[in-house]
């Protein structure tokens, strides 16, 4: 096949995922280098801000300092790939609100002219599931497949902000997504159906109401035990927290057994492509995912 | 309960609102309600009620509740809405408004500190410091958090968090 | 004696203008501002003014007789009455001159109450020099005034009804019962339409099929009906009484007069096909009849299923019905007028995808087919999963209804259906538990309200809340609906074995090509436009042309069947004359002047959405006068001035223009008002006794289409401080203009006239165009308030002094018009 362009990214790495999860980083890296997507980093990037707290607080405050974020890609020249469903929206949002409302950009650019900046509207936004499946491809990702993940029957969740809301993201179908299935089933998995698909993760409810935050998680993680599934999937760094860290409280709380693995795509997919667990940071996984691994192996016997 | 005060009322809370001419459209269908994760969670809350005490004039009571916080902006009403009320975003209004009053829960305020000190809603830690050196991931490029802080003196940010309003915000924060 | 308005048409060549004013005192309406009196010797002074008189009440008899006694007797052969609106009394007077024995469009008003005296009472000085200027305005256009002629045309006494559905059968069969030869043309292979679909109707639960059977019986036997089913209308030509229309018979591959209905083919047939009449639930082979009580009882094949083994053809035998190589037939006829039922269709339920698209969420019309009797199971509901008998049942209203994301109107007859299919299956099944998910309740009409407590009382469910999502157990195939019962405000997971949706009514498929082959249009929800939503609802704007039934927009029965008859009558008043009178104002082409004979033009037939003009390659274009409304946005497009209207030509208007502006233009706004919105506005405005400055002149046309570019630069040329050109209400998604688009015309024609005027150097704000609807009385005089404003801001010397500078240009610029113009000609020229 031949060698597709090799295409460049400002890489926005937000807040949760480097001093968080940064298991969630290796697997991205490692997933875009395989692909000869080259990144760069945003020296000097912030916090993209948090769309639903720091936009709460004030929606013009916000929008600037996303603006200021989206003009330290514009300066080189770039697009940005994000790897948070969080960093996602706010940095899409502003990219679109900024050039659709000349009097809304106007005000926004008076006060980034105080730290010397101009928002321009040249770069574009993107998740890295997006890449994926708009210029990578299921197919091409088929093709590159080393080990299937035959047998396994994964729950995908798109969470929140990857395709809502739809008038600004215009990715994928916010009611009836498929990106994600399809990317799973390129590994060789199964995406299982499930109900309530579409439903939230509840994140935003945590340090607000933590019990209320577990009960919509447990929601979904109900859903598809029921379904039978081996693990679930997810695109955002909250939603793995939730799912995966509050997992054992949930269980808790609950009074159900779940185990469900929580894979990051970009872990699922280096693991595709041959990875060895170990060098992914799976034992920074709260919810132990090797039963997923040895039907990994089984199957491939 | 007399009409003309609360009509008065909304006026003033609508007015604010760059979604007011959408909200008037509400019929009060509950599809919102019925697809919200919190109102599922959590019974008092329901955006319907919201829009509903909206309408009518008795904004004052939500923007000082916890209720105006609690919407976690997923997006599910904005999409189902039939009405395309654009519901989210009327949630986003009101706690902009909520915060001019005062109302800002401790966490977020705790959050957007930390934002304009360090230019991270999440602090940093040695131990991921020694992880990422671990995992061979490159040092996380650092923010130019004087710019930040220049923003947010231009916007009157600080003003909004009862802290640093304390402290004289501002001023090295 | 009357004299012959031949003999007059003759003599207006020799004789000078004779012209008769009359001011109208209008008791103390105009009286009580202005002196009539002294306003009628005014007006006796102006030149060709025989006789200038005023009176009390001229719409009066005293008042009529007066003027018909000085035509007769002073020889008028102009006249003016200056008084009320011309919307008001244009008709009375015109009969009163007519009766004298003048042409009465030889009759003029100048409108000094509504425009005048109703709104500047508060200045009686400016209001009397207001006044003056009408009249001689009037008197200005009386003088180029014409007589014309009504064209009357034949009428030919046959019906096309476009539909077979309830609706339609009864139109056809009402007009057939007055005599009247109708064809009724049915796309279907059977008449019927939805109706026959459905099991048992609302609120009487009266068999559908039983009912609605020996109407189509009638209609397919019926000595004045020729059924042509399987068929569609592929062209139409010409004009009320006169519409040439194509019909294109699709082939059954079965012939009609050999078939029997005997159905031995079908036994013989090998192929299953999901059957359409039963929404794809059940089985059909590759020939057959739609259902059983089919009109025609006739079978046809499916060529796209068909195999052709021939087994049908063995099966038939002797009877040789069957003719696999059968073509498609063109029927050509002359028809008088056209009535347009086509029905609807379902909305797409799929389209609101959280709803998903699960085996057991059915919708309505599938419902109907599974209860009823002759439907795919027997009349056994069953759910489509497992086809088991489902134990509790939601239903979910306005699934696409009152949706911005989908159509935003209410659908009108879901609420009643759903009601009758919840009782009808609590009567099936009477341990059946129903809930019904809405958010209003909408019965409005004769027995529907005591249907709705019918159905709680028997115990059905109703919750107050849309649902915001329903998901399917994969196990089970149940599903969950998530809504909120609003009442309570509670939550409900409502898990359920079936799921019927009721979504909503859309126009039918192929409705938009139907309505561009008839030239009528559809309304923003995509069903036909009538004539007035109001006072008009069976016609359309296509003279001729009506409509009945759910192609009007979603309907039930009795309405449907009301419209049907209506439909039948207003197609009869037109039918039973034999002849028809059109109104002479219309569009006429100096043929010698039109340069589609030369270059490839045709700009007039683009603008014309009633197909009355028609440019063929190297001939002039040609004015279908029977099919001309009277907009004359034609002619104001016209690039060589080849195009004029009766009754508002560039001479009249012109003149209209001159005498206005004769005395301190610099002072005036100048108005062009359209006939049917602009004009009743600001009627309006008089009539609710809105004052504002009397610094505007209203010249009156039929449509803003057709303002000329060329009337506002000579209003500018001749000094005019302002001109305001004003027409019916447009939005980028709709337009309210009684001629459908005249008023899209008028905004580009005019938008592109404000570069020229600034280069120029005439100041932006002295071109204005509004859009005033006839509801909108005090916006337009709030309009004409703000232009006053900018007027006086401006100042006189200002405004003349951009006028001196820009003259040079205008002159240039409408030099044309200084050359001399062809005879205005007689009607009978005009081209039919």
């Amino acid at each position: 096949m031949e060698e597709a362009e090799v295409s460049s990214y400002a890489l926005f790495l937000g807040c949760l995922i480097p001093r968080h999860l940064p298991y969630m980083e290796v697997a991205a890296r490692k997933t875009l280098k395989s692909l000869g997507v080259q990144t760069v980093e945003l020296h000097g990037a912030s916090c993209c801000p948090e769309p639903m707290g720091i936009q709460g607080l004030d929606h013009i405050t916000w929008l600037a300092l996303a603006a200021r974020n989206l003009c330290i890609a514009e300066e080189l020249n770039l697009d940005i790939l994000t790897l948070c469903n969080g960093c996602y929206e706010t940095l899409k949002t502003a990219n679109t609100l900024l050039e659709e409302n000349p009097h809304l950009k106007a005000e926004i650019n008076k006060i980034l002219a105080k730290i010397g900046k101009q928002f321009q509207g040249k770069i574009k936004v993107f998740h890295l599931v997006q890449i994926l499946y708009e210029d990578v491809g299921p197919q091409k990702i088929k093709s590159l497949v080393q080990i299937p993940l035959r047998g396994i029957r994964v729950g995908a969740h798109y969470g929140c902000h990857l395709v809502r809301p739809s008038t600004i993201m215009k990715f994928d179908d916010p009611e009836q997504p498929s990106s994600l299935d399809k990317l799973i089933t390129a590994l060789g998995a199964r995406s299982v159906r499930y109900p309530r698909k579409m439903l939230c993760c509840g994140a935003g409810l945590r340090g607000i109401d933590s019990t209320s935050a577990m009960a919509i998680a447990q929601i979904k993680l109900a859903n598809m035990k029921r379904a039978g599934v081996d693990c679930m999937v997810v695109t955002c760094p909250y939603c793995m927290i939730q799912y995966d860290l509050s997992q054992h409280l949930i269980q808790r709380a609950f009074n159900e057994v779940y185990n469900i693995p929580v894979f990051y795509y970009p872990e699922l997919f280096c693991l595709a492509m041959g990875e060895k667990p170990e060098s992914l940071g799976f034992k920074f996984h709260r919810v132990d995912p090797t039963p997923v691994f040895e039907k990994i192996q089984n199957a491939g016997l | 309960m007399s009409l003309p005060k609360p009509v008065l009322e909304r006026e003033k809370a609508l007015k604010s609102l760059s979604t007011r001419e959408k909200i008037l459209l509400c019929f009060q269908c509950g599809t919102c309600v019925g697809g919200c994760p919190i109102a599922r969670a959590i019974s008092r809350y329901s955006p319907r009620k919201i829009l509903e005490k909206i309408l009518l004039g008795d904004a004052k009571n939500i923007l000082t509740s916890d209720l105006v916080w609690l919407c976690a902006y997923c997006h599910t009403c904005y999409e189902r809405c039939p009405q395309q009320v654009g519901l989210s975003n009327v949630f986003m209004d009101l706690k902009n408004l909520a915060a001019d009053m005062g109302n800002v829960p401790e966490e977020l305020a705790k959050e957007a500190l930390q934002m304009i000190r360090t230019g991270w809603i999440v602090p940093s830690s040695p131990v991921i410091d020694r992880r990422r050196v671990e995992m061979k991931l490159p040092p996380i490029p650092k923010v130019n958090v004087a710019e930040i802080q220049e923003i947010a003196k231009a916007t009157g940010f600080l003003n909004l968090i009862p802290e640093a309003k304390k402290r004289g915000g501002g001023r090295g924060v | 004696m009357r004299r012959n308005d031949m003999e007059k048409r003759e003599q207006l060549k020799e004789d000078k203008v004779r012209l008769g004013v009359y001011v109208c005192h209008c008791g103390l309406n105009i009286a009580g501002v202005i002196d009539c009196d002294k306003i009628a010797n005014f007006a006796a002074k102006l030149p060709d003014v025989v006789v200038a008189r005023d009176n009390r009440y001229m719409c009066a008899d005293p008042g009529q007789e007066m003027i018909k006694k000085d035509i007769k007797e002073l020889g008028l052969n102009r006249v003016i009455v200056a008084a009320c609106s011309p919307r008001l009394h244009e008709p009375t007077f015109r009969r009163c001159v007519k009766e004298a024995g003048l042409n009465p469009y030889l009759f003029e008003m100048a409108n000094i109450r509504e425009h005048c005296t109703w709104c500047h009472s508060h200045d009686p000085e400016a209001a009397f020099e207001k006044a003056k200027d009408l009249i001689k305005t009037a008197a200005s256009k009386a003088r180029y005034l014409r007589p014309l002629e009504v064209m009357e045309v034949p009428v030919t006494k046959r019906a096309l009804v476009i539909g077979g559905g309830v609706a339609g059968i009864h139109a056809a069969l009402d007009l057939a019962d007055m005599d009247f030869e109708v064809y009724l043309v049915e796309r279907e292979l059977s008449i019927g339409g939805r109706m026959a679909q459905l099991d048992k109707t609302f609120p009487t639960l009266d068999c559908s099929i039983c009912i609605l059977g020996p109407k189509m019986v009638d209609a397919g036997r019926h000595p004045n009906i020729k059924l042509l089913s399987y068929a569609e209308v592929e062209k139409v030509d010409g004009f009320i009484g006169n519409f040439h229309v194509k019909i294109v018979k699709k082939p059954r591959y079965v012939i009609e007069d050999k078939c029997n209905g005997c159905g031995e083919c079908v036994k013989a047939c090998p192929i299953d096909v999901p059957n359409e009449f039963d929404e794809g639930l059940g089985p059909r082979k590759a020939i057959y009849v739609p259902f059983p009580q089919a009109v025609p009882l006739k079978y046809a094949i499916d060529k796209d299923r068909c195999i052709e083994c021939y087994k049908c053809v063995d099966a038939c035998g002797e009877r040789e019905a069957i003719d696999l190589s059968m073509k498609p037939e063109e029927i050509e006829l002359d028809v008088g007028t056209i009535v347009v039922a086509t029905g609807y269709d379902l909305f797409d339920p799929s389209e609101i995808k959280e709803y998903g698209a699960y085996d057991n969420v059915i919708n309505s019309l599938e419902l109907e087919r599974l209860i009823n009797a002759a439907g795919p199971t027997g009349g056994k509901v069953v759910r489509p999963s497992d086809s088991k008998k489902p134990h509790r049942v939601a239903f979910i209203q306005c699934v696409g209804s009152r949706d911005e994301r989908a159509k935003i109107y209410c659908s009108g007859f879901c609420c009643m259906y759903t009601i009758k299919n919840a009782i009808l299956l609590k009567e099936k099944y009477s341990d059946i538990e129903i809930c019904i998910f809405y958010m209003d309740m909408r019965t409005w009409f004769k027995g529907y309200e005591e249907f709705y407590r019918r159905a709680r009382g028997e115990g059905i469910t109703f919750i107050r809340g849309r649902p915001a999502e329903i998901s399917e157990d994969p196990i089970t195939g149940n599903l969950t609906i998530s809504a909120e019962n609003t009442s309570t405000g509670e939550l409900v997971d409502l898990e359920v074995d079936m799921v019927v949706l009721s979504p909503a009514a859309v126009p039918r498929i192929g409705m938009d090509k139907l309505g561009r082959t008839l030239t009528i249009t559809t309304d923003p929800s995509g069903f036909f436009m009538e004539s007035h939503p109001k006072l008009k609802p069976i016609d359309t704007a296509t003279e001729g042309i009506f409509l009945c039934g759910a192609a009007q927009g979603p309907k039930d029965i009795p309405y449907s069947v009301a419209q049907g008859s209506a439909a039948a009558a207003r197609a009869a008043r037109i039918l039973a004359r034999g002849k028809w009178e059109i109104e002479p104002i219309v569009a006429y082409v100096y043929e010698e002047r039109c340069q589609n004979t030369s270059v490839k033009c045709g700009i007039c037939a683009t603008r014309c959405p009633f197909g009355a003009i028609v440019a063929e390659l190297n001939q002039p274009a040609k004015v279908i006068s029977a099919k001309c409304h009277g907009c004359g946005t034609c002619v104001a497009d016209c690039p060589t001035s080849a195009l004029t209207q009766m009754h508002f030509t560039d001479a009249q208007i012109f003149s209209q223009i001159h005498a206005i502006l004769e005395e301190e233009p610099e002072k005036k706004i100048l108005g062009f008002l359209c006939n049917w919105c602009s004009y009743a506005g600001a009627d309006l405005a008089g009539t609710s006794r809105f004052e504002y400055p009397p610094n505007i002149r209203a010249i009156r046309v039929m449509c803003s289409g057709r303002v000329d570019r060329d009337f506002i630069l000579e209003a500018f040329r001749k000094g005019a401080g302002m001109v305001l050109v004003s027409g019916c209400r447009l939005s980028e998604q709709s337009s309210d203009c009684h001629y459908i688009s005249g008023n899209r015309h008028t905004e580009k024609r005019v938008k592109a006239l404000f570069p020229v005027l600034e280069k120029i150097g005439i100041s932006p704000q002295r071109l204005r165009l509004e859009w005033v609807s006839a509801a909108e009385g005090e916006k337009y005089a709030q309009i004409v308030k703000e232009m006053a404003e900018q007027l006086v801001a401006l100042g006189s010397e200002k405004i003349k002094e951009e006028n001196a500078k820009a003259k040079p240009f205008l002159d240039r610029m409408l030099k044309k018009l200084a050359e001399p113009t062809a005879a205005v000609p007689s009607p009978g020229n005009s081209s039919t």
